[in-house]
């Protein structure tokens, strides 16, 4: 528990969780607690970056004394600051206060109209009022200013997606890959979406896009996934020709093999049991040879 | 109509996917066993599959892991008879599209199956209630009819919500392994057998 950790692999550990965006609330709170209660003189200025990831933590919590807490002690040191405006902000979306909320923002978007960090909580503000046609609306607003802003294309494709438009979801990951060519996860998410979308046309580049992810990750189990179901899919269409069938066969079984082998090594020697329903699923989707 | 019966197993590890990722929409699959299914008018739940808590709307994983799952079950004399979902937003308790669509093709293989959707709002840490919703299909349409004509039960009921509240307290979640997690790093299994020994051995 936190009491017997030293202080600085808690805040190591708060730092790896910030930077890796992991949303570990209840524990970001007590690490964060222990720390700010303790050390927080030998923080130095990250002492701050922490009071603001702990006030997150604890709105996320419903801890809405300490967010208060923190609240005023970083507004009586940065009484100016929008960052620091930003957590009052939240806390009235956590409270459910959302037109508060949206008015508190706006004033700090008058103070400084290209703050991109108040602008996406109007937005979040939107999305947190199941509001999803106007939220997508002010996405595509905010991409025409910021551009290269990764995390708000992936938003807006996951909008698209739970709207059931793959053709636009599709649009955005066409420019995150053309931003970020060598990003696997875009490629396989890309071709996940195209296979939903279903047809002929669209499974034939999901497949293309699972392969390609697979050739920058080997170990992307997803696009190896993805790679045998396209494949395979297209491989037992009435519609395709002798020649696409064999070759779609071709790489079904070769993602089937990688898939198999990549079991075997992660469970090393205790294969047996376990091995058997996903042979049995491999060979239920396999499809007999063309005569 | 048929009666559904959850047992616990099946109950904590919905819930514990569910308080995993508070932030996001999950889903996953209820399994009944086969030979019950056959004698009577109750289906009873022995088994939760969680799925996912990324993107609930795509298809090709969802199609890897109901073959995958449904080759277990077949192994295991289960069958895959419900299908439960957490929307993202707390109050939000209706199923959308998707929830529909995944529920639709349960039913086809398995004439009986219900969709549960997770009350998020009941989602305490005391667990007082049973927090799903059943929606049954009638004439062709999912819907909710109401708690009082609702033909849901948790087996044992106190001590169903005593061990998921404890369960709850002692962080349980943190072991659950859903779809997705297992797709991330495979070492991890989506059949959860030690936290299956670890809820066993809270009752």
């Amino acid at each position: 528990m936190a009491t017997s950790m030293d202080w600085q692999e808690a805040r190591d550990k708060l730092k790896k969780w910030r930077e890796e965006n992991t949303r570990n609330s209840i524990e970001t709170v007590e690490l964060g607690q222990y720390l700010l209660e303790n050390y927080r003189r030998r923080l130095g200025d990250e002492v701050w970056t922490i009071y603001e990831q702990v006030c997150i933590a604890a709105l996320d919590c419903g801890d809405q004394d300490l967010a208060t807490d923190i609240i005023d002690t970083v507004e009586h040191n940065f009484p100016s600051s929008i960052r620091g405006k930003r957590l009052e902000g939240l806390q009235l979306e956590s409270l459910g206060e959302y037109e508060a909320a949206e008015e508190h923002y706006e004033i700090l978007l008058k103070e400084d109209p290209a703050n991109a960090m108040v602008r996406k909580r109007l937005i979040a503000l939107l999305k947190g009022q199941n509001r999803l046609g106007e939220a997508i609306k002010e996405l595509n607003a905010y991409l025409q200013k910021f551009m290269s802003d990764h995390e708000a294309w992936m938003e807006l494709a996951d909008l698209y997606i739970s709207e059931q438009n793959y053709n636009k979801a599709i649009f955005c990951f066409e420019e995150l890959i053309m931003s970020n060519p060598h990003n696997h996860l875009y490629h396989q998410k890309y071709a996940e979406i195209q296979y939903t979308q279903g047809g002929t046309e669209c499974m034939e580049i999901a497949r293309k896009y699972f392969a390609h992810a697979v050739k920058l990750n080997g170990n992307n189990m997803r696009a190896l996934y993805g790679m045998f179901m396209a494949a395979t899919n297209i491989a037992s269409s009435p519609k395709a020709s002798g020649k696409i069938k064999k070759d779609n066969m071709k790489y079904a079984s070769w993602a089937a093999q990688q898939i198999a082998y990549k079991y075997k090594v992660a469970q090393g020697k205790d294969t047996g049991s376990k091995m058997k329903h996903l042979e049995t699923m491999l060979d239920c989707l396999q499809i007999a040879p063309a005569p | 109509m048929a009666e559904y019966k959850v047992k616990l197993q099946a109950y904590a590890k919905a819930i514990l996917h569910a308080a995993k990722y508070p932030h996001c929409a999950v889903n996953g699959v209820l399994l009944a066993d086969k030979e019950k299914l056959k004698d009577g008018r109750c289906l009873e739940f022995v088994d939760c599959v969680p799925f996912f808590h990324h993107s609930l709307a795509l298809a090709p994983m969802l199609e890897v892991a109901l073959v995958q799952v449904d080759a277990y079950c077949q192994a295991q004399g289960l069958k895959i008879a419900a299908y439960y979902q957490a929307n993202e937003l707390l109050k939000d308790l209706e199923p959308d599209s998707i929830a529909v669509r995944i529920a639709d093709r349960i039913n086809d293989n398995s004439s009986d199956s219900c969709l549960l959707m997770i009350d998020n709002t009941k989602l305490t840490a005391g667990c007082e209630k049973c927090v799903l919703r059943l929606h049954t299909l009638q004439d062709g349409k999912w819907g909710y009819r109401g708690a009082q004509a609702s033909s849901l039960k948790l087996d044992n009921s106190d001590t169903t919500l005593r061990v998921t509240a404890d369960l709850l307290r002692s962080r349980a979640y943190n072991e659950l392994v859903d779809f997705d997690t297992h797709l991330g790093d495979i070492t991890k299994e989506w059949q959860n057998l030690e936290l299956n020994t670890q809820i066993e051995n809270c009752s």
